[in-house]
């Protein structure tokens, strides 16, 4: 449809649900996930898209959240992190970031979960370089990161 | 021996020391489980935007919000006028002359920095707030900015017309015998001038709160992420003209403070007043870009004719400087614990000569004024 | 990092996408949106309508023309360079350019077609395409044309696609044994460029062009003249370099004086010409 609207029914698929949503044309999809879904365990730390708090998967793909209008994800497959643990049952790299001592506050945690979900299911046995590469996006300001490096790679360590 | 079964499962066989012990928060964090304060939602709840200043020194000529109040969706304003008449300003924990300056949660007649609230607007969605805020009309009259300590001596350009002066504290720490010790030592290190550069701790998660007045009792409960619920409560009661028993912190999880969630209590009063006068909980979640312009600034400091007595074997045996702690334009610090509360410029003479002295352990760090979150960057010129 | 109202059209083909461009004034093409959300969360830039390329399949490949030349479209996410059999064979200082933008979530989303049409004198794309001597077609009502790299990037977010026209692809030569080479300086590991620089080296002919020392990006041809004829030893491409500085007159701001970008840009060319000539096949 070619027709300049400023508001819009998308059809998309929301950790595995497929919904259909009335959205204003402007709204950011972190909002959309936030305030019109409810799913507020994606988190907003900037206003310029530098921080990664809202590191969602769209299409399989790492992006964020506050960098796309909710309408561009009409049409695709959007994941976020209260998609990770299947009934509770937290994946190996959820369980990692606990024993690691990943996250303090756990403001970054999802976005950096969600970003390291992406690097494992492309590269499932990343080097430590490899992960300081895939989270470039991601900023934590409570753990020096260090911590969270080592989960990831213990998580593609245990093959 | 002890046996520990911990939530995550595990059975520890020793004592807690030197144990990595797992965290019991861990869990519902790592599924996006937390509840920091923006989770929370209310009923027919609005959410403010706060309209603030481009100028780092102006004379506010005047507010026009009837444009915004014709915007559907907006439920109502607030300005300096009305923040003046509905509460007494902060007050100041100095001494003369800065104990004298009037400090209320917005701007009120003048605006002393960049990004200093002027007034706050509160609609139905985020983005219609944010709508309204643009068509809040403020006309400024430019002053002349003032954006250095060491100018700030001059008083030439003075913030606080109550205070006289922009040095609000001044008074020299003079301990042991410097000159001897300047006399005895193998060297003396002359700095002519350090500067220490304001930063931001910048927590991941903004500041904000969401405020909800309860009419029959005239409490205030506020579900935000303050660091010191308990010293914001005392900022805003007086100010509020309530009692601290009147004001309930709820906070949950908080993505992080460092400083940066312990000058709220000016943010927070807008929003009581807000939460009062619209008859509905109200919502604000601070903006990264306000948080670098508006909220607590670490120090910046200046030290001028540093002299530093020191022997040969690298023992410092005493100091002799002029410390300015530019507070910016109006400094909220609660946190200044029995030590003055500078405001402005604290001018410090330090001489402290011992002996025994030993870096880190001098006297002086008992009585230098704790960091200073100042609230804001006033003297940034726009 | 809340935008004003705006419209939105998602069209199905270039044609209607070029047609909604030109019927509304204020029109703006929204390709990964890495650059324009971003201005129009600071209400910095506000569109009345945004015009959606997502669905232009056509725009999103990669290939081979008919002449040989690598084909990109302009909604080719820099993610999609990096991952590419075709630019690893034909050109692959693309990839490893792109690579280098930012972060994964938006490498995932930018497009170098949105690199290219904002034309931020800092960007990554820009001087790197010079240097490569690609080539830009434009697609409008009236037709379809294609423009120089030179002809393309006209100032500050100023380019060749005019009001109802889109960039629709990105040709470059495959590199046939030349080496490409790409040196700046940015602010942080990887932010945004102080001063860059790209390279092309051949046998006897080297491109060079430097970003972010004016609106667009500057083809240093004193240095290109003194390198022709193939000596790339150290000493050689350092003395071609002499006198590239004081010829610039890049601007000074909060991340470094135009004397420091004089410096930077002599270095960054230096740079660019050895890596590209140590990487000739």
């Amino acid at each position: 449809m070619a027709e300049p609207v400023t508001s819009r029914t998308v059809s998309l698929e929301v950790n595995g649900e497929q919904l259909e949503y009335d959205v204003p044309t402007r709204r950011l999809l972190v909002h959309f996930l936030r305030d019109d879904l409810g799913l507020t365990g994606t988190h907003i730390g900037c206003d310029t898209g530098n921080c990664g708090a809202c590191t969602v998967h769209v299409n399989g793909e790492a992006v964020k959240s506050c960098m796309l209008l909710a309408v561009q994800a009409d049409g695709t497959k959007v994941s976020t992190v209260e998609g990770l643990a299947a009934d509770g049952e937290l994946t190996a790299l959820q369980q990692a970031f606990n024993e690691h001592h990943a996250l303090q506050c756990g403001y970054c945690t999802p976005g950096m979960l969600m970003s390291a979900t992406a690097l494992l299911a492309r590269n499932p046995h990343p080097t430590e370089e490899d992960v300081r590469y895939a989270l470039q996006g991601n900023i934590c300001r409570c753990t020096g990161y260090v911590n969270i490096v080592d989960a990831v790679v213990a998580t593609g360590g245990k093959g | 021996m002890m046996t520990t079964v911990t939530e995550q499962g595990r059975t520890l066989e020793k004592g807690f020391v030197g144990q990595s012990i797992p965290r019991k928060e861990d869990k519902r964090l790592v599924q996006g489980q937390g509840t920091f304060f923006d989770d929370v939602r209310r009923h027919g709840m609005g959410y403010v935007h706060f309209v603030r200043s481009p100028y780092a020194h102006a004379k506010i000529v005047s507010i026009d919000v009837s444009k915004a109040l014709e915007l559907e969706g907006v439920y109502g304003t607030i300005t300096g006028d009305e923040v003046a008449i509905h509460t007494d300003p902060f007050f100041e924990m100095s001494v003369e002359p800065g104990g004298n300056i009037k400090d209320y949660a917005l701007a009120v007649g003048r605006v002393r920095h960049m990004g200093e609230p002027v007034a706050a607007v509160c609609a139905a969605t985020r983005e219609l707030a944010r709508d309204a805020a643009e068509l809040i009309e403020v006309e400024y009259d430019e002053l002349a900015v003032l954006v250095d300590a060491q100018e700030a001596l001059k008083d030439e350009v003075v913030l606080h017309d109550d205070a006289g002066s922009n040095v609000v504290w001044s008074g020299v720490f003079d301990w042991g015998d410097v000159d001897a010790a300047l006399a005895e030592a193998d060297h003396v290190v002359k700095i002519d001038k350090l500067h220490f550069h304001r930063f931001s701790s910048t927590p991941l998660e903004c500041a904000g709160a969401l405020v909800e007045y309860d009419k029959g009792t005239g409490e205030w409960t506020l579900t935000c992420n303050h660091q010191m619920p308990g010293v914001g409560a005392i900022w805003m009661a007086p100010a509020l003209r309530t009692g601290i028993d009147k004001l309930r912190f709820v906070t949950h999880d908080i993505g992080g403070g460092f400083g940066n969630k312990i000058c709220l209590h000016p943010q927070y009063v807008v929003l009581c007043l807000m939460a009062r006068k619209l008859g509905r909980p109200v919502q604000w979640t601070e903006w990264r870009t306000d948080q670098h312009t508006a909220n607590a600034h670490g120090n910046e400091r200046t030290f001028l004719d540093v002299e530093v007595a020191v022997k040969a074997d690298g023992e410092m045996i005493g100091f002799s400087c002029k410390a300015l702690d530019d507070c910016d334009g109006a400094l909220q610090d609660p946190n200044a614990s029995g030590a003055p509360c500078v405001r402005f410029v604290a001018v410090h003479g330090w001489k402290a000569g011992t002996r025994d002295a030993k870096i880190g352990d001098a006297p002086l760090g008992r009585a230098y004024p704790r960091e200073l979150s100042a609230r804001a960057d006033r003297y940034r010129s726009s | 990092m809340l935008l004003r109202e705006v419209e939105y059209a998602r069209p199905a083909t270039v044609e209607e996408a070029v047609a909604v461009l030109a019927a509304h004034e204020g029109a703006r093409a929204l390709a990964g949106g890495q650059t324009l959300i971003n201005v129009m969360k600071q209400r910095a830039a506000a569109p009345e309508v945004l015009v959606d390329l997502a669905d232009l399949d056509e725009l999103r490949e990669i290939g081979f023309s008919s002449d040989g030349m690598l084909e990109i479209g302009a909604m080719v996410t820099c993610a999609q360079l990096q991952g590419s059999s075709e630019v690893d064979v034909a050109r692959p200082i693309l990839a490893d350019v792109a690579g280098t933008i930012a972060d994964v979530q938006v490498r995932n989303r930018g497009t170098i077609g949105g690199n290219v049409c904002v034309s931020d004198p800092t960007n990554h794309f820009p001087p790197l395409l010079v240097a490569l001597d690609a080539t830009f077609t434009i697609r409008g009502a009236a037709g379809e044309r294609t423009v120089s790299a030179g002809e393309f990037f006209l100032g500050v977010y100023m380019t060749a696609v005019g009001e109802g026209e889109l960039l629709t692809k990105i040709n470059v030569p495959a590199s046939s044994g030349a080496g490409d080479g790409y040196a700046g300086l940015t602010i942080g590991a990887h932010g945004t460029y102080i001063v860059n620089s790209a390279a092309t080296v051949t046998g006897d002919a080297a491109r060079v062009a430097i970003g972010c020392v004016a609106a667009s990006p500057v083809r240093a041809t004193a240095m290109e003249e003194r390198l022709a004829g193939g000596d790339y030893s150290e000493t050689a491409v350092r003395a071609s370099a002499d006198g590239l500085g004081s010829s610039l007159d890049p601007p000074s701001d909060v991340h470094g004086s135009a004397d420091f970008r004089r410096h930077l840009a002599e270095i960054s060319a230096v740079r660019a010409v050895l890596q590209a000539a140590g990487r000739r096949r």
